[in-house]
Parts: C-alpha cells; structure tokens; sequence
C-alpha cells in the first residue's frame, strides 16, 4: 500500500478537509498530515466528480451519514492508497531471505512433521511483491525446502490494487528487475500484447484478500506466520496506530520469525519485542519470545 | 584440509624483516596522542607531511572528503591543519601514510577493498563511540583503522596462501576468519598482533589489533575493543566488508559486544540503530570514492 504522494503543499483551504482527514484516521490508521491536506483534497475531488457533488461538505456527509457511506469510504481510500512497486523491488532483504532466512527456517523445522511456510504481504498493493515471494520459495523448493508446502498470505485495503494483483498481468515497469531466466520460468506473454501473466503454478501459493491492518477482529486471523513483509506502509500511520499493527504481527508471527519494513521504518519507540537484525544491505525485526 | 600448519606460519612470520616497517611519520604523528592536544605544534606535523608530495597530496583528498565534513575547500596542509585542527589532521595523515605502505592487490585480495574497510570502520567506530559517550572517540578512529592489520601481514607473507584463502571466503560468501583458521590454522588478529609488536603501538590499539573477535579477553580497554567489534560488523552488513558480499545475519542485541558497551553506556537505549545504520550507508559511496583517489597517488 505505499502511496504516491502529491508534492507537498500548503495547509487545506476548506475546514471540512480536516473532518475527513480525521474520519479516514479514524478508520483506517492513515494520518494526512497538513503538508499532504492539499493531496487528500485532490483525491477527494476526483471522487466528487464521478458523483457530481460540487462541495466537499455534501461529499463528507455522503461519508458519514447516507446508507452508502461504507462502500464511499472503500472507494475514497483506493483514491488514496495507490501502490507503486515492481517485481524484486528490495534485492537485499530478499537475499536475505533467500540465503539466510529460508535455509533457518527449513533446518528449525526440520524435526516438524508438518512442514509449512507462511508468509504474508501486508499492504501487497498490485501484487509484485508476494507474487516474488512465491517466486522464491518455488526456487528454493527443491533445495532447502524440499518435503516443505507453502503459502503467501497477501492484503491490501485497495479494493482495486487488489483486483489488478489477482489478474497478474503486468507491463515493462513491474517487470525491471525481472531475470530473464525467472520471467520465461514464471510469466507467460499476454497473447498480442507486450504484457506478461503470472502463471497459475505461482498464483496458486498467493491468497489475496482485503484487510485494513487496523482491524483488531479481522487482524487476530492472520496466525502462525514465518515472515512478514510490511513495506512503507506503516509510515502513514501515526504513533498509536503503528504499535497496534506491530503488537499484531508479534502476536502473529511464530518465535523466532522476522518482520520486514520499508527500507529507513524503524520501530525504535514502537515497539520493543522484536529483535534488529542486520543482514548484508538490509535489516529486519525478529521475533524473541518475551522474558517475563 | 589446512594448507599449512601453525608451525610452519610461525616459522615464516619469524622472517619479519619482510613486513614493511612503520612509516617513518608515524612516530613523531603518534607521539602527539600521548600529549596534550594544546602542547601539540601543528606547524611540526605540517612540516613532516610536507616533505612527501604524495602524502600531502593524499592528506588534503582526505580532508576535504565530506566524510570530514569540512564546509570550505582547502588548498595547503596549513589550512587543512588549522580547520581541521590537531586530531583531525593526526587522523588523515595516519589511514594516508598506512595506505601507502599497501600493495595494489594481490591475488584475489585487493587493498582498496581492505581500506575501504578499515577507514569505514574507523568512522563507524569514532562515531559509535561519540554516540555511546566513549572518553576517547579519537582513540575510536585509530583503533578501527588498524583492527585488520593482520591481514596485511598475511598478505605479505603469505601472498599465495592468502590469494586462496581470500578466494574460497569470497565464493563462499563465509567470514574472512573462518576460512583463515580452516586453511592457514591462524588468522588476522593474531598476526596483527605480531605487528602491533614489531611496531610498537600503544598498549591499547595492540589489544584490539588482538581482541576484536575475541574482545571478551580485553583487559585495557575491553569499551573499545567492542566498539570496534560492533563496527566491524556494521561495515560487513552494510557492504564496506572484506571485499565481498558475506552470508551472515547479525543481531546486534544477541552480540556479547553489544552487552559490553551497554554496560558502560547508558546512552545506547536513546540509539535508533536503525538511524545509525542508515547514517552508516550513506558513507558507502564516500568512502569508496576517497579510497579509490588515494590510491591514484
């Protein structure tokens, strides 16, 4: 779900901006700051020029008050929560989990008589990113993880990033850091187009679903994971909001698994459970079981 | 299968003639850590780095890298001796007068990755042990720069052995020290230690010549030794290693150094490390360009 964001620009001119702003805190964790007021107006705008609202306190009582206000909020937050990604975007955290991670986990499991590896995708956007984690746990499946089955868990609270991932067809741009041997392997060519589709031997291991990380109820579901890839999602969440999606990956994470953030998040004063781990060119956060 | 035994290194460690000897500037620049920065007459030092064209060619580079921060350009040793003042200018002129005691590469091994290492370490070091509120940050700078010396020393003595060794680490992507003991039964910081004696080093730059991988038996100063562990470390994560990428995976929290420095420290529980880690990084690039001008001359 990382966001592209409008330039920074000046505080909103309209009151009612900061009501939605707040409504949308409220609901989904994200906190547009006043350099970014001028951003969710924009977004806002673009929705009220499909419904034909002309001011954007009609559009916030449509939000708040009409039968449709839920379904309105899902479209406003696609507006705002536009992925921008590729396939094998962060090369150092995924050697990492290639190398190091992947041969751990298969030897602490070795004993286990069900051997499974879950991974999840928080905030997949249009795929890419848990489409490459299957990817590489297909690579490494007849190597560290033979006798191993396992599964890429992928959310996202855009509706229609979501519907794009789930058709797995993508262009030049997603596909840049694509190996050719990896593309013929995994892709097959859209026929009469210059696209490529995931092949349904991957798109089998990814499950696709929308999950707003700030729904306790929904949130509890997500259990037993092994690694969990939450990439510049977290830093559109305020302080109170990051602690609870981080408490809830430490409660989902199995002892001794790893969470992944965005390349400078930190959870420095966020969150002191999880263990820094550097690897070459990257860091992630272990899981240790707590010392009470 | 080692590809020699102990006895065997030792007995060719024994011709240490073969080592180069401390660059001559080196005694009277050392000297001056024993003194008080006040007493220390720059014009001396100026003087003594002047005589060698290369060298102050190589000191000013150095200084005017942003990795010394400096926000105007210097053109002459004076300059450079006054703004950067007594311990700055001690700093370049010691990683510039080691550099140049330095083969170019041999074999697999290449010296420019070796001091892209050391002098990333002794940043990292200096700037860890400012953070961690260490007495001596400078002593920091020295004692990263040297931690590996003994890698020259195996280089020198051992130019074929040590081609191999450094080969088999890089394709295996395993620690340098490792592959070392395995083939050569004895490793950098134990020849670093023959070093450090030969050239008389203070007390404390010795021990962690000796001790960074093996800190927990520093006696005189184990801080420092685990700073400059921790260092080490962080250049080897943060691709400033031996020269290649190695397949290791550290938990800071977990190191027995980290526990060392956290006892003296309290600050350490206010450090984002992974601030740190980034401020690390965006060193790479610098480091990189300043070694590789440094070694045009």
């Amino acid at each position: 779900m990382s966001t592209n964001l409008a330039a920074p620009g000046n505080a909103a001119s309209n009151p009612t901006s900061y009501q939605i702003r707040d409504l949308i805190y409220g609901i989904a964790g994200i906190f547009h700051t006043d350099s970014r007021l001028a951003f969710l107006e924009d977004r806002c705008g673009r929705r009220m020029k499909e419904l034909n609202i002309t001011s954007l306190r009609q559009y916030h009582e449509l939000l708040t008050r009409s039968a449709s206000r839920t379904t309105e909020m899902h479209l406003l937050l696609n507006e705002i929560t536009v992925g921008e990604t590729c396939f094998f975007r962060n090369q150092p955290q995924l050697a990492a989990l290639q190398r190091l991670i992947l041969p751990s986990l298969a030897s602490s499991k070795e004993k286990i008589p069900y051997k499974h590896l879950r991974l999840w995708s928080a905030g997949c956007s249009t795929g890419e990113e848990p489409y490459t984690l299957a990817m590489i746990l297909m690579e490494e499946a007849n190597r560290f993880l033979r006798g191993f089955t396992f599964e890429v868990v992928a959310t996202d609270l855009n509706d229609r990033s979501l519907q794009r991932a789930q058709e797995g067809v993508y262009g030049d741009y997603a596909l840049r850091n694509v190996a050719p041997d990896i593309l013929r392997k995994y892709f097959e060519p859209v026929p009469g187009g210059t696209e490529f589709r995931v092949r349904n031997e991957v798109r089998q291991y990814v499950k696709f679903s929308r999950l707003n990380l700030l729904d306790d109820a929904r949130m509890v579901f997500v259990k037993s994971l092994d690694v969990v890839f939450c990439c510049n999602v977290l830093i559109y969440f305020d302080g109170a909001s990051k602690q609870r999606v981080i408490q809830h990956f430490y409660n989902n994470l199995l002892p001794n698994s790893y969470l992944f953030l965005g390349h400078a998040e930190s959870l420095f004063g966020v969150h002191d459970d999880f263990r820094l781990v550097h690897f070459p060119g990257a860091m992630a956060y272990v899981k240790t079981p707590v010392k009470r | 299968m080692p590809i020699m035994s102990l006895t065997e290194f030792q007995r060719r460690v024994g011709g240490l003639n073969e080592l180069p000897s401390l660059p001559a500037i080196l005694f009277p620049v050392l000297n001056q850590l024993n003194e008080n920065t006040d007493n220390v007459d720059l014009q001396k030092t100026v003087q003594l780095v002047s005589h060698d064209s290369a060298l102050s060619t190589q000191v000013l580079h150095m200084a005017n890298s942003p990795l010394f921060g400096l926000r105007q350009r210097i053109t002459t040793l004076r300059g450079a001796a006054l703004t950067l003042g007594v311990c700055r200018l001690r700093d370049i002129v010691t990683s510039c007068s080691l550099m140049q005691i330095t083969p170019a590469k041999v074999g697999e091994w290449n010296a420019a990755s070796f001091w892209e290492h050391s002098l990333a370490c002794a940043l990292i070091s200096r700037n860890l042990a400012r953070k961690l509120g260490y007495a001596d940050p400078e002593r920091a700078y020295l004692a990263g720069l040297v931690h590996d010396l003994g890698i020259l020393v195996n280089v020198l003595l051992l130019p074929k052995e040590y081609s191999q060794v450094f080969k088999v680490a890089a394709e295996s992507r395993r620690p340098l020290r490792d592959v070392e003991f395995e083939m050569l039964s004895i490793s950098h910081d134990v020849t670093g230690d023959l070093l450090s004696t030969q050239w008389q080093l203070f007390d404390y730059l010795s021990e962690v010549m000796r001790r960074h991988h093996d800190f927990e038996r520093a006696t005189i100063d184990p801080a420092l030794t685990a700073i400059v562990n921790i260092a080490d470390l962080l250049c080897r994560t943060s691709g400033l290693g031996y020269g290649y990428e190695e397949c290791i995976e550290v938990t800071l929290q977990n190191e027995p150094a980290w526990k060392i420095v956290s006892a003296n420290s309290p600050r350490l529980r206010n450090l984002d490390m992974v601030c740190f880690t980034l401020e690390i990084e965006s060193y790479v690039k610098e480091v990189r360009a300043l070694v590789s001008v440094l070694f045009r001359f």
